[in-house]
């Protein structure tokens, strides 16, 4: 059996929630429609051409910083902000995740919250600091901290996975969300 | 240019688009194969009325629910998550071709943008605090007035000047623009749609009748997607209503857009003063019938 602690914060939240945008390939259209906002918005300034052709390269710089940089960040931290002061008080909460033979079970501050099955789990996917084990709908997992084990270590946590669940798909997570 | 410029809004629209195809393509195929032809009239026919009417600034919620419900072919449960990503792509559409229709200061718009961005992440957790039912008694009672000032001014009554014809705000003026967008953009995490005070805001402070259609549409096209992403994820949306909506809201949007921009800007500023006071008997009646159900 496996024990793994942690107090959800603000910055933990972030750091899972949010990928690198840089290693997003959708960072790379919006780079090259921000290149091409700005070059139409000083061109068409340089060219007196009609405002509504800058009030175009204006609309596409800013969809292109926001959603291409910012939004992912902004949207995670607003959702743990949102869930903290709605759920919890406005206070962090603690997890306490039990891998045990049979099943997962989740605790939130000391409550049972959630019990999951292993046949619901598709993946097993390894970060720098954390493991995830990612569940049917693909976006939704389990996490782990690998500094966080209280019974139990991140080595002999992967080595356990390997031994006992070969039929979960093992891999490095996906690089946006490699931290 | 143009047509590269079109292209590029394209892509925007193919982020959602994208997850939407590939949901419906993995996990929905069912129910596209499953919908009857009524359902699809539905879908298509609330779109385009819907749609019309949020181009106008009347917002298109309120219109789609009730047709939804008029119709009957819809799970309840569907509605929230069917509008938010069917209406993303007309929204998305109506800033397309209003900022390449309308003349507006790109300063004034960045600016409006980030504050409604900022309002609608960074003041989330305080604004679900508020009392909802305060605001929109507050907010209904003040369009009222707002309306009539802005009726006034229209036809020259009164002390209250001459309509705006700025196409962008600057000092004093940009800043309680500024700061007013950030509050509407925070009220729509509440559900208060951020059209018709946004319009009131900049016709009161000068901003044109039409300059103020890019910003209402680019502050909402912004903010729009992060709902619809997260309903695409849970599968909570109707497929042939989304698709209807989707398709039928651009169809809508084109026709106001001829509406809006041919209008002449006399009756133009009368039918945002109309949007206004219905705006504001919206908000009342909301109000109302959640203080007679007990909710705060």
């Amino acid at each position: 059996m496996f024990v793994n602690e942690y107090v959800m914060d603000r910055r933990r939240y972030d750091k899972w929630a949010t990928p690198k945008f840089w290693k997003l390939p959708i960072f790379y259209v919006y780079c090259v429609i921000f290149v091409a906002g700005v070059f139409g918005w000083v061109y068409f300034q340089k060219a007196d051409a009609p405002m509504r052709w800058q009030t175009i390269g204006a609309f596409l710089t800013f969809v292109a910083v926001y959603r291409g940089v910012f939004f992912n960040w902004m949207h995670a931290d607003k959702t743990f902000r949102v869930t903290r002061e709605t759920y919890f008080g406005g206070k962090n909460w603690t997890c306490k995740v039990i891998v045990g033979e049979k099943n997962i079970s989740l605790y939130i501050n000391g409550k049972m919250n959630n019990k999951v099955e292993w046949e619901q789990i598709r993946k097993f996917e390894d970060a720098k600091s954390y493991f995830k084990l990612t569940a049917e709908e693909g976006n939704e997992g389990v996490m782990l901290d690998k500094a966080c084990f209280t019974e139990g270590d991140a080595d002999s946590f992967r080595q356990w996975m390997l031994a006992n669940h070969p039929d979960i798909q093992y891999g490095p997570i996906a690089p946006p969300f490699d931290k | 240019m143009l047509l590269a410029l079109q292209i590029l809004f394209g892509v925007l629209a193919a982020g959602t688009g994208i997850g939407l195809i590939v949901d419906v393509a993995k996990n929905r195929m069912d129910g596209i194969r499953n919908a009857t032809g009524k359902q699809w009239a539905s879908g298509f026919t609330v779109g385009i009325i819907a749609n019309f009417l949020d181009t106008l600034g009347c917002g298109s919620y309120a219109p789609s629910t009730f047709m939804y419900k008029l119709f009957n072919q819809i799970d309840d449960i569907d509605i929230p998550g069917t509008l938010n990503i069917g209406d993303t792509f007309p929204v998305i559409f109506e800033a397309f071709i209003f900022t390449a229709s309308v003349d507006c200061d790109p300063m004034f718009l960045w600016i409006m943008y980030i504050c409604a961005a900022v309002g609608s992440f960074g003041f989330a957790t305080i604004v679900t605090k508020w009392p909802r039912n305060k605001i929109r008694y507050a907010l209904g009672s003040v369009m009222i007035p707002l309306a009539l000032i802005m009726l006034c001014k229209n036809t020259g009554f009164g002390p209250f000047g001459a309509v705006g014809t700025l196409t962008g705000l600057t000092g004093w003026k940009l800043i309680v623009a500024a700061g007013l967008n950030i509050l509407w953009g925070a009220l729509m995490d509440i559900g208060f749609g951020l059209y018709a005070p946004c319009m009131a805001t900049c016709l009161l402070l000068g901003v044109d009748g039409t300059a103020c259609f890019p910003v209402f549409m680019g502050s909402c096209a912004c903010l729009m997607p992060a709902c619809s992403i997260e309903f695409i994820k849970t599968h909570r949306y109707d497929v042939p209503h989304t698709i209807g909506n989707a398709l039928g809201g651009c169809i809508g949007v084109f026709i106001a857009w001829k509406v809006v921009t041919s209008l002449p800007m006399f009756w133009l500023i009368n039918l945002v003063c109309v949007v206004l006071l219905w705006t504001s008997y919206t908000l009342i009646h909301a109000a109302n019938k959640d203080k007679k159900a007990g909710i705060a």
